[in-house]
């Protein structure tokens, strides 16, 4: 019986849950103020004062996600997805309610983000990775692995501005993973690989799982969802709609596109 | 607050690795590198000492030595200008990336620190080549040190508040720069401070501008007063360091950095919506 009871609550420990969003709305506040000082001062002179209009982003948001799921995130364009994952990396602050991730984020949510132009490939590494939290001298090690991944060898040493969109997602997603995140959050960046790369990157994601790396990524390709994710929250018109197994979610949300 | 600075210290290496993204890209391109950060106040250093020659009725002795402090002044005032637009600058960064953003003037600053280290090495070789230096180093010459440090404070602060208003009113950073170019006459660069101290009514205000405060004081810890005659041929008072308006210039930077740091800090997630 004691034995039972001690199981349990290693469980509940190692069930942790790696993100908590409760309660969480996000209201943007749309200012139409003037954007130079010169036009402000001349309208405060005749008592005009800036206008104020909200707008509700994400309403009432509630979940729990436990270390070690990988969760999708699909909804219509403007649905409020990209919002949640910027608000998760803190990009944004919530209205109200509570955000809580816990471990190492990695965090890709725009294609190169962070990435300079003027910078070569092997200098962009070291600059996202230190974005990321990782020490110089561990990048310095895990560069060789980097590269590899990327599949961008030869072309290490010329400036990122000359990369296609293909080459910029490969170093990007080759960074971050590289980073050994404990909480992966990805924004619809995959889209752009070649199959090739697109293989690798589920293999990648599937030894993420392994390794018990929490997942949270938004795509509008169901393929892909159905293959990575163990739940699903569907976001439309700024609220939850539906969270549960992909297979349910996926289904009801492509009844409601096809209508 | 003492939370935020903490993760500003845990972003440290972010700080670095920013300072050493800016100066890498500013000499990327360009042929001499670092001898461009000299090559403005040179000028300048070079044209005033001319045309000088042909104004001042009584000509300082060694007035080019004293116009190095120029260096210092191209520091505030290029550290002032581009922390303004740190935040505006750097607003795709911003969008898609968490940190402390207040660590984004700050880098800044700290560029801007690097290339007036070069030109206060050249300074000094400069004053080595001329034989001014080992004969006029003084023990006053350790002023240089709280001065700069006074400095970076007030330009920190400077830019903590012109680059959160700059997020809101895009005009700031051309007020900013003209404000600036029009210190240029309220400090004593191209006269020397004495002939301020003949007026004394005007210089008890003349010595609260704290840019002119710490660039007497930079003067006269790198080179003794000089001797200034005013049109009678009359010996005018010379003047040391400023104790009492440099102690107030560090305060007063204390105070603009504290209440740019609390100002940021109230207003940082506006800033990352409205960028």
């Amino acid at each position: 019986m004691a034995h039972g009871q001690n199981h349990q609550m290693v469980n509940e420990m190692a069930m942790e849950n790696a993100i908590e969003v409760q309660n969480m709305t996000k209201v943007f506040r749309v200012l139409h103020r003037e954007r130079s000082l010169k036009a402000a001062a001349l309208k405060w002179a005749r008592f005009r004062f800036p206008r104020r209009e909200e707008f509700v982003a994400l309403h009432d948001i509630s979940f729990a996600i436990p270390t070690g799921q990988s969760v999708g995130v699909i909804g219509r364009n403007g649905s409020g997805k990209s919002t949640l994952l910027s608000l998760m990396s803190r990009i944004y602050r919530a209205t109200s309610g509570r955000i809580t991730v816990r471990g190492r984020v990695a965090t890709l949510l725009e294609l190169g983000a962070g990435f300079h132009p003027e910078f070569t490939g092997t200098e962009n590494v070291f600059l996202n990775g230190v974005i990321l939290g990782v020490p110089r001298d561990e990048l310095e090690r895990r560069l060789p692995a980097i590269i590899e991944f990327a599949e961008i060898g030869d072309f290490m040493d010329t400036p990122v501005k000359h990369f296609s969109s293909g080459m910029l997602t490969r170093l990007g997603f080759s960074v971050a993973v590289n980073s050994e995140p404990d909480v992966f959050l990805v924004d619809e960046v995959l889209a752009v690989g070649d199959a090739h790369f697109q293989e690798k990157c589920y293999a990648k994601i599937e030894e993420f799982k392994q390794r018990g790396v929490t997942i949270f990524f938004v795509s509008h390709d169901m393929e892909a969802i159905k293959r990575v994710s163990d739940r699903v929250l569907w976001i439309d018109d700024h609220t939850l709609r539906a969270d549960g197994s992909p297979e349910e979610v996926v289904a009801a949300y492509q009844e409601f596109d096809a209508r | 607050m003492l939370e935020s600075l903490r993760e500003i210290w845990a972003y440290r290496a972010l700080i670095t690795e920013f300072v050493r993204r800016d100066l890498k890209l500013r000499y990327k391109n360009s042929v001499g590198g670092v001898a461009w950060s000299l090559f403005n106040p040179l000028m300048q250093i070079i044209v005033i000492t001319q045309v000088m020659k042909f104004i001042l009725p009584n000509p300082v002795k060694d007035y080019s030595a004293h116009l190095f402090i120029l260096f210092l002044w191209a520091f505030i005032q290029v550290s002032v200008i581009d922390g303004c637009g740190a935040i505006l600058n750097n607003a795709q960064l911003i969008r898609k990336i968490y940190g402390p953003r207040a660590i984004l003037p700050l880098v800044t600053i700290l560029n801007n620190l690097f290339h007036f280290a070069v030109a206060f090495a050249f300074t000094l070789a400069y004053f080595f080549a001329r034989g001014t230096y080992p004969q006029h180093l003084r023990p006053e010459f350790l002023m240089v040190i709280p001065v700069v440090i006074c400095a970076v404070v007030l330009c920190v602060g400077l830019a903590l508040i012109t680059s959160y208003l700059n997020v809101f009113y895009e005009d700031v950073r051309i007020i900013v720069s003209s404000l600036t170019g029009l210190f240029l006459y309220a400090l004593p660069i191209f006269y020397p401070i004495e002939q301020v101290r003949a007026h004394p009514e005007i210089y008890a205000w003349y010595m609260l501008n704290p840019f002119a405060t710490l660039l007497v004081t930079y003067q006269r810890a790198l080179l003794a007063p000089p001797i200034v005659r005013n049109a009678h041929g009359e010996v005018l008072t010379p003047v040391g360091i400023p104790w009492d308006y440099f102690g107030f210039t560090c305060l007063l930077s204390i105070g603009v950095l504290w209440l740019g740091f609390a100002l940021f800090e109230k207003y940082k997630w506006e800033i990352v919506e409205r960028v």
